[in-house]
């Protein structure tokens, strides 16, 4: 009796030691595999930006990269893998644009690059594009030649464009134009833009719409980037061509030259524009307030009475990071970011096939609209798309939307100037 | 129309005003200041930072006090060179690349506007009419300087003969120093005219040289009235052309009209028989 007792004994006992040391064992290999996966640094994934960093659009590109990336980090990241934005500085050239995509991914190996502002950039980097096969988002680079080119190149077709093409910024001045031409009975439209190729396919499309809809083009004048500095006598000769709506488009920033000349003369027709850098709460200031009764095209607004909450919201985190409202590319660029980032997640992959094939096929439901892609990689424009809106400045520095008429703040108010 | 010749008038006033401090430089200290573009520009940049700061007065007095005082720096190294043309032109010429690298540096290379009034006077924009009676007063002011004050006359004998100037008693350095410190003000008020109705930007400098360079020629070395005659047929050619044929070829017509009258009448329209070479 006595020795089995010992044994039970002896057996309990080591069952408990048994038991022990596997229960020690077992801390010790989580403590083991927990040091491990402390240890190693947590794996981040690479995404490009590559645009003209000295430019206040291409700023305003960045900043909205970041936001994005700042946002997706702090919710976990892409499948379990941070995002790491390394930036380059195209200067808007052709040259430092290819020699910047291929430092991109070839020595930073990135796996994504957004950006890019100027067409020649665009159409330069395309065969590096064909050849690495990496997704490419372009926040401008309009150029309708660039949809032919991915259109008809399988190679490219990692190319996407989040903003209109070229054609679609001439409607873009123009749809609003029409409205106001049609509220005040106005026939004689005056065109002014950049002396550069990105107009050509605007001017085209907007001609032909006006002739279409029975109107008159009594005017045409041309901008010298960077050089024309006083707009007196494009605005003089506007005025003496009869001009009733001047239609202008500019994407380098010197119309806050012709803003000022045009509020200094105050000529006997409405002024709306394009102005690629100008579309900002901030031009106001900028421009010492001559802008009253002046009309912007805007691609987004998110202080307008009728906006999307969601741009709203991204206004109100853009404005809490950076301290002013986003500027022109800004949403469509943000929007860019998660939509690669959803093609990403639902492919699994970052392969560039698989981001094409995804964009392709589904698009993306994004703050600025629904990007629907063409064969040429360019977004469908129009109602239920991606669309736009014209703004216009009231005395005192108030900003409304003017058009479309379903989001519209109030009706056009036409400068006191025109009754005289 | 009426804008355009409105317009011409305005800037031609103040190329005036630009053209006649490069011309004091030349005739009395007799040198040939390149770098009197970049003083245009540091008044500009200077008055485009100061202004969002302080008061439009303080700002502006600060923005001309700047400009003379870059103005000095000049004159203290050209004085050391002016007896040799070339050495002169090259110091001024790396005095302008100085400056116009450090406002890059500082600024970068973007365009930007100067707005310093708004509003309208008398149905016409606020800023058009006050470049005009800036630079209206200026001129006037200059005019009495020169014509009925001690110093004028005394720029006038240094301008004419410095050699006799010196024996008759008159401190030649002293009115050189004068001279540059008139030209700088004038440089100031002028890019504070001027500025406003165009942009700023950190190339300008060689654009206003070249068109005071231009005027000088034009009108005759020497000749006031020369000077003030090829202020207007430039500002006028510049803004009608650019009317008529385009933007771009403002730019085209002073170099136009400087060659023709360099193959033509290389004495200027009223000058007196002076040639470059």
């Amino acid at each position: 009796m006595t020795g089995g007792y010992t044994l039970r004994a002896l057996s309990r006992l080591n069952i408990y030691m048994i038991l022990a040391a596997v229960v020690i064992a077992v801390l010790i290999g989580v403590a083991i595999i927990y040091q491990q996966m402390q240890a190693r640094p947590v794996e981040t994934i690479k995404i490009g930006f590559l645009g003209p960093l000295q430019t206040e659009y291409g700023d305003a590109g960045l900043k909205a990269v970041l936001l994005a990336v700042d946002e997706i980090n702090r919710g976990g990241g892409i499948m379990g893998r941070m995002v790491e934005v390394v930036r380059y500085d195209d200067g808007n050239t052709p040259a430092q644009g290819v020699a910047g995509f291929k430092k991109l991914v070839e020595e930073d190996k990135v796996v994504a690059v957004f950006g890019i502002h100027a067409s020649p950039v665009g159409l330069a980097i395309l065969p590096e594009i064909a050849r690495y096969k990496i997704p490419v988002f372009a926040m401008g680079s309009v150029s309708d030649v660039i949809d032919v080119n991915v259109s008809s190149n399988p190679g490219y077709r990692y190319w996407f464009r989040f903003n209109i093409n070229a054609s679609m910024h001439g409607l873009m001045v123009y749809y609003p134009a029409k409205a106001i031409a049609s509220q005040l009975g106005l026939k004689k439209f005056g065109l002014l833009y950049d002396n550069a190729p990105w107009t050509a396919p605007v001017i085209d499309t907007v001609k032909k719409a006006i002739r279409s809809d029975g109107y008159e083009v009594v005017y045409e004048g041309t901008i010298d980037i960077g050089k024309t500095t006083s707009f007196v006598p494009q605005l003089a000769k506007a005025r003496d061509s009869g001009v009733e709506i001047l239609l202008v488009w500019n994407a380098y920033g010197d119309a806050k030259f012709l803003q000022r000349d045009y509020d200094d003369m105050k000529p006997p027709y409405i002024l709306i524009q394009f102005d690629g850098v100008g579309m900002r709460p901030e031009q106001w200031n900028i421009t010492g307030g001559k802008l009253s009764y002046q009309v912007f095209a805007f691609f987004v607004y998110g202080r307008g009475a009728n906006v999307d909450p969601k741009l709203r919201s991204f206004y109100d985190s853009f404005k809490q990071k950076y301290g002013y409202d986003p500027l022109f590319y800004a949403p469509y660029i943000y929007d860019a970011v998660y939509a690669w980032k959803k093609a990403v997640e639902a492919s699994r992959s970052f392969d560039g096939d698989s981001v094409a094939n995804y964009l392709e096929k589904n698009g993306y439901d994004g703050i600025s609209g629904k990007w629907i892609f063409t064969k040429g990689h360019s977004p469908l424009y129009g109602e239920g798309y991606i669309t736009t809106m014209a703004l216009q400045w009231l005395p005192g520095g108030k900003l409304v939307v003017i058009w479309p008429a379903k989001i519209a703040d109030q009706q056009f108010l036409p400068p006191p100037w025109l009754k005289k | 129309m009426i804008e355009i010749l409105l317009f011409s008038i305005i800037t031609g006033l103040v190329y005036i005003l630009m053209a006649t401090g490069f011309n004091l430089i030349l005739g009395v200290a007799k040198i040939v200041n390149l770098a009197y573009g970049a003083q245009i520009l540091v008044t500009a940049y200077i008055a485009a930072s100061l202004l969002p700061i302080f008061p439009l007065p303080i700002a502006l007095a600060g923005a001309i006090a700047a400009s003379i005082a870059v103005g000095a720096v000049i004159w203290m190294i050209m004085w050391v060179f002016r007896r040799d043309l070339i050495l002169s032109i090259v110091a001024s010429l790396a005095i302008a690349l100085l400056i116009e690298g450090l406002i890059l540096k500082i600024y970068g290379s973007r365009l930007l506007s100067l707005i310093i009034v708004t509003g309208e006077i008398w149905g016409i924009s606020s800023q058009w009419v006050i470049a005009a009676a800036v630079s209206i007063s200026s001129l006037g002011f200059y005019y009495l300087i020169t014509k009925h004050t001690t110093l004028g006359k005394r720029m006038a004998a240094v301008a004419e003969n410095e050699d006799l100037a010196r024996y008759i008693g008159i401190n030649v350095k002293l009115i050189g120093i004068a001279s540059f410190l008139i030209a700088s003000l004038l440089a100031s008020i002028a890019s504070i005219a001027i500025t406003p109705l165009y942009a700023i930007y950190p190339h300008m400098g060689w654009y206003y040289l070249t068109l005071a360079l231009a005027i000088v020629v034009i009108g005759g070395l020497g000749s006031t009235v020369g000077s003030v005659a090829s202020s207007m047929v430039l500002a006028f050619a510049q803004n009608l052309a650019s009317y008529y044929i385009g933007s771009p070829a403002k730019d085209l017509v002073p170099i136009i009209i400087l060659v023709s009258t360099l193959m033509f009448r290389p004495e200027g329209i009223l000058g007196r028989g002076v040639r470059w070479a």
